[in-house]
């Protein structure tokens, strides 16, 4: 509502002119001094009765009823002291200053006759009081006088009864005369001093009657008097105006009292409702405080920075964004550029990016953003910009900012653990608590042969062959619950039916509060190794053999020589045909069998008799395979393919011959009844790295050897093949397919091979037949030995 | 109710048989106990009064002429001021002079605080002004506390004048033997003295010395009948009296009446302190102013009464003790 309230000046303004009228007014009753014509009526009242006083007192004086001036003084000191005050009192006022002077002057007239009444008095009343005494002391001593002395006397008392009778004067100035001629002066002197004191005192008393004190004291009066009525009057009118207004004054003042009262009530209704309207606001006031205090409260403990900027300037941030920043206080970043925040590659991009909230007035989609801190440092922030109108119409852009970095770097180890993850050639794995795969690596797919995705959901232990439930998924489960590694191995046929031994190893992964939320198992693939080992271990217990076997032909050689040499002997002195003569010549053959067999485990172990020098391999070959043609099974061709252009190699013929000569007898001995083909191959090849590095660990040789140029002897057939386990043990000494076979031919073969820094390579299969390739070394040297 | 005015009627009618005297029907009154005066103002007065500071010399006094231990007057014929310079009148006593109908012999100040210009500016007496008499009084810490105490505008000389004044207002002699006699105590006198006054009212003295200060209540021509041993060679213009002050020729050789209340006290007499008994005085007043002789047994009657007339001022009797005569008091 609204409340017109008039000015109070317009209430209190007639009050004020009355005021001022009354104040007027009352001042000029006050300036009416009646009391002061009251005094001075008063004093000259009292002037005029002092007036009288003394003429009393001057009659009582004469007529001796009083006997001393002290009152006469009085009367005359206080006359003076009223005349004093009258003079003081009428000082101002100069219209009446004349009579004033009049009055003075009659006081001083009185004044005067008054002492010279004192003075007067004084001298004649001796005289009178003497005289009688003397005209008796005088008839005593001149009776003859008695009679004239008798009528002075009288003539004088009647003198001093009347003393305007001037026939008793005269006569008594005579008298004066007679006495003087008489020789009575003291007579004549006291009388002359009776008649002219007499008049004196009479004069005087005259004067002090006439000085007009009274007169002139009245004459004041009734000025006065006149005044007074009129300033009375003048004062009852000024009183009757006073009272009037006075009156209208209250009459108003009760007027405004009582409108100011009803103006009082409407106030009060009014000022309930603005108590009501003032409760209600600093409620509201309260809330919003409360409100903003929350929103401040808020904006502060929130983790994220808020802030607020205007023309790319910062105008708010709150203690997350002061803290993101690494201020110590608003100040150091308020009013600074928003843009000094960002990392300067990205500086274009967030202009832009600005730019467009603020002309579109939408917020710009979540943004990572590299910021600066003041120190200069970069942290990742996810940024969100949100354009708004604040309360004073202006636009403003709100940023809220959220520090990613740790989420950023987190999430690069992760990318990193897990690129790692799949580039480490352990299968690694992650299952929930129940075992069930939420993720799986590269070579745990490799592994499984199956792709992650396929993997994701299933049960790890189906992923082994196995089944939930079973022994090893109730191992590992109880030692997850207890807390613990499991470890363990097994064998199992991935998704393309091969064979993996696998290590396993899980651990369990434990929350906060300590339950088993997930199990991370890791695989190594230890088929290889496994097979490698058992290749190893192979090849150790071969060499062991090469060894042995060495030692013992070469021993056993020497002897054989013995044996055949006296068998010779004795065979040459003994006659052909003879019993004792076969006798020895079975004696020679079994030693010369003995020395082939001595011949080949020396070759096997690589210690046999060995002349190194350049050979032609193609030539070797032809020479030996024609040799053995003849001792083929009917049914078996042999094709040859050998290129005349290939180099020369450096080795010893008779071993290189050894190995032909294998090579061809088991081929052929590997065709069944129907017979078969057999290819002889020779040519130059190339051979890299990583063939040679194959080829080796097929058949491990201690020589390093460089790629390049080789001369390869295959010899390949269309035999019954040989099986894996076969394969394997193929080069073992006294591993034999044949009946009578002694279980040297390939283990020489290779000690041969190896002797000459070759390498080996066997593709066989079951039914499929056999292909033995050898690889030589070229030789430096051109010339062929053959 | 009648009965008892007739019988107080007639009582007082034989009491003033019996005391024989009815004072308003006396020339002489006797002394009021006090006229008003302020009693603290009477005390600085008293301060101002004795102090020597208000003279040019620093030697004299209100009281060294007005010797308030010697009847309020000094013992010569004209009192010695600053520097023993001589004065020309005889210093009439201070004691009652609030009750004289003017001031000095020739009357020339109404008031007791007009009279205190003349022997202050009188090169003969204190010879001084008041601007130097004020700045004395404001050098001392004393006077200006007490001015100020009392006067609202402190030291100025209508304040030094009516202290003073009022001081002279308080030493007032009361309770004489005589003034005792005249509110009837009959045994206050003996017969001589009453005999003396009887005398003194006889020859006519009264016309002039009477009311309560015996005198000091009108002016007087000196040498009525005779003026042969009046005239002083001391200062011929003394001798002129109120002529000085009024001009008129009625005035010459007029003086105001001396009060004789102390008169027993204050030798010597007359204007010019020419006459050194009271007898003598008598003698010459009587050939001058009453135009006859006295007999010498009248005159010592008379003396007889005047010595009853001194009263008494704070608690001392002022009557003539010693060799010299002089009324002493502490």
């Amino acid at each position: 509502m609204s409340l017109s309230v008039r000015p109070y000046a317009w209430y209190i303004l007639p009050v004020f002119f009355l005021l001022v009228l009354m104040g007027g007014l009352f001042w000029q009753v006050q300036q009416i001094d009646i009391e002061r014509d009251q005094r001075l009526s008063m004093s000259l009242e009292h002037i005029a009765t002092l007036d009288n006083q003394v003429e009393e007192n001057m009659l009582s004086l004469s007529l001796r009823h009083v006997r001393h001036f002290d009152v006469l003084g009085e009367l005359l000191n206080e006359t003076d002291q009223v005349l004093a005050r009258l003079r003081e009192d009428f000082a101002d006022e100069p219209q009446w200053q004349e009579d004033v002077h009049a009055l003075a002057e009659s006081v001083r007239q009185q004044s005067a006759a008054a002492d010279a009444f004192r003075r007067s008095m004084g001298v004649l009343r001796n005289s009178e009081r003497y005289l009688p005494q003397w005209i008796d002391a005088y008839i005593q001593e001149n009776p003859q006088h008695r009679e004239w002395l008798l009528a002075l006397r009288a003539d004088l008392f009647q003198w001093l009864a009347q003393k305007d009778d001037r026939r008793l004067r005269q006569r008594l100035e005579r008298d004066i005369r007679r006495a003087r001629e008489m020789s009575m002066p003291v007579l004549a002197r006291h009388l002359t001093t009776i008649l002219r004191y007499s008049e004196r005192v009479e004069t005087a008393m005259q004067q002090a009657i006439d000085c007009g004190i009274v007169e002139n004291a009245g004459v004041l009066l009734q000025r006065v008097r006149a005044r007074h009525m009129r300033l009375m009057h003048q004062q009852k009118v000024q009183r009757i105006w006073l009272q009037g207004l006075t009156l209208l004054c209250l009459v108003y003042l009760l007027g405004l009292v009582i409108s100011r009262q009803r103006m009082a009530n409407r106030l009060r209704e009014s000022n309930s409702r603005l108590i009501e309207m003032e409760r209600r606001l600093m409620r509201d006031l309260a809330e919003k405080a409360q409100a903003e205090a929350r929103y401040h409260t808020l904006l502060n403990t929130i983790p994220d920075g808020v802030g607020v900027h205007r023309h790319g300037r910062w105008l708010y941030l709150n203690q997350a964004a002061l803290d993101l920043f690494h201020a110590s206080s608003a100040e150091e970043l308020i009013g600074t550029e928003v843009i000094e925040r960002v990392h300067p590659e990205q500086r274009e991009v967030v202009l832009e990016r600005i730019r467009k909230e603020v002309e579109q007035g939408s917020p710009a989609p979540l943004m990572l953003q590299r910021n600066l801190r003041l120190d200069g440092s970069v942290f990742y922030g996810e940024v969100q910009g949100m354009p708004f109108v604040d309360v004073d119409g202006e636009g403003a852009v709100l940023v809220v900012v959220r520090d990613v970095t740790a989420r950023i770097e987190a999430e690069e180890a992760s990318r990193r653990l897990r690129v790692a993850l799949d580039q480490a050639a352990e299968g690694v794995f992650i299952t929930d608590a129940e075992g069930k795969v939420i993720y799986a690596n590269e070579a745990c797919s490799k592994l499984t042969g199956l792709r992650p995705e396929h993997m994701l959901g299933r049960y790890a232990s189906e992923l082994r062959g196995g089944a939930p439930g079973d022994m090893t998924y109730r191992e590992i489960l109880d030692s997850m619950r207890a807390g613990k590694t499991w470890e363990g191995e097994f064998t199992f046929l991935d998704a393309q039916g091969r064979q993996h031994t696998v290590v396993r190893k899980v651990s369990p992964v434990v929350n906060e509060l300590g339950e088993v939320k997930y199990h991370v198992g890791m695989d190594f693939d230890v088929t290889e190794e496994r097979a490698l080992r058992s290749r190893i271990e192979h090849t150790q217990r071969l060499e062991s053999l090469g060894i042995l076997a060495g030692g013992i032909a070469h021993d056993f050689n020497n002897i054989l020589m013995a044996i055949m040499g006296n068998a010779c002997m004795a065979r040459m002195q003994v006659q052909e045909g003879t019993e004792l003569h076969e006798c020895l010549r079975r004696i020679e053959k079994a030693s010369e069998r003995a020395a082939d067999l001595c011949r080949q485990m020396l070759a096997y172990s690589g210690k046999g008799h060995f002349v190194v020098r350049p050979i032609h391999l193609p030539t070797l070959v032809r020479e030996i395979s024609d040799l053995m043609k003849v001792s083929m099974r009917a049914g078996v061709r042999l094709h040859r393919e050998l290129a005349q252009d290939t180099p020369m190699i450096d080795g010893d013929v008779a071993q290189l011959q050894q190995v032909v000569l294998n090579l061809i007898t088991n081929a052929n001995e590997a065709m069944g009844e129907e017979g078969g083909e057999i290819h002889l191959r020779i040519e130059r090849v190339w051979l890299s790295e990583e063939d040679i590095q194959r080829m080796r660990e097929f058949c491990p040789i201690d020589a390093e050897l460089p790629s390049g140029e080789y001369v390869l002897l295959q010899v390949r057939d269309t035999g019954c093949g040989m099986d894996e386990h076969t394969r394997s043990r193929l080069f073992e000494p006294f591993f034999t397919t044949k009946f009578t076979g002694r279980g040297l031919g390939m283990s020489a073969v290779l000690g041969i091979v190896r002797s000459h820094r070759g390498l080996l390579w066997i593709d066989t299969a079951p039914g499929k037949g056999t292909s033995f390739s050898i690889y030589f070394p070229v030789s430096a040297k051109k010339t062929p030995s053959v | 109710m009648l009965a008892g005015l007739f019988l107080g009627f007639a009582l007082s009618l034989v009491a003033s048989a019996a005391w024989g005297i009815e004072l308003s029907r006396e020339p002489l009154q006797p002394i009021p106990d006090r006229i008003a005066y302020d009693a603290a103002k009477a005390r600085l007065g008293e301060s101002l009064f004795f102090d020597p500071r208000l003279s040019r010399d620093g030697r004299v006094s209100c009281a060294h002429c007005h010797d308030l231990h010697t009847g309020g007057a000094d013992d010569k014929a004209v009192s010695l001021g600053v520097r023993e310079r001589r004065g020309v009148r005889n210093a009439p006593t201070v004691f009652n002079a609030a009750l004289n109908i003017a001031q000095f012999w020739d009357g020339r100040a109404r008031t007791l605080e007009a009279q205190i210009d003349g022997p202050l500016h009188n090169p003969r007496e204190m010879d001084m002004s008041w601007s130097a008499v004020l700045d004395r009084l404001r050098d001392d810490a004393s006077y200006r506390r007490r001015f100020e105490r009392l006067y609202v505008d402190g030291i100025t000389a209508a304040n030094v004048r009516n202290a003073i004044a009022e001081f002279e207002r308080s030493l007032l002699t009361p309770g004489s033997r005589f003034d005792r006699y005249l509110m009837g105590d009959e045994t206050a006198i003996d017969a001589q003295e009453k005999r003396g006054y009887a005398l003194f009212k006889r020859y006519g003295c009264t016309a002039c010395h009477q009311g309560s200060n015996v005198g000091g209540n009108m002016f007087q021509r000196l040498g009525v009948f005779e003026s042969s041993g009046l005239s002083s060679n001391a200062s011929e213009s003394a001798d002129l009296g109120r002529f000085l002050v009024t001009g008129k020729e009625e005035d010459r050789h007029v003086f105001k009446v001396p009060s004789l209340r102390l008169v027993v006290c204050t030798p010597p007499y007359l204007h010019d302190g020419s006459r050194k008994n009271l007898t003598s005085t008598i003698q010459l007043m009587a050939r001058s102013q009453l135009g006859r002789e006295i007999p010498r047994e009248d005159i010592a009657a008379i003396i007889r009464f005047l010595r009853t007339l001194p009263g008494r001022y704070r608690g001392c009797e002022l009557t003539p003790k010693g060799e010299d005569g002089r009324c002493r008091c502490p």
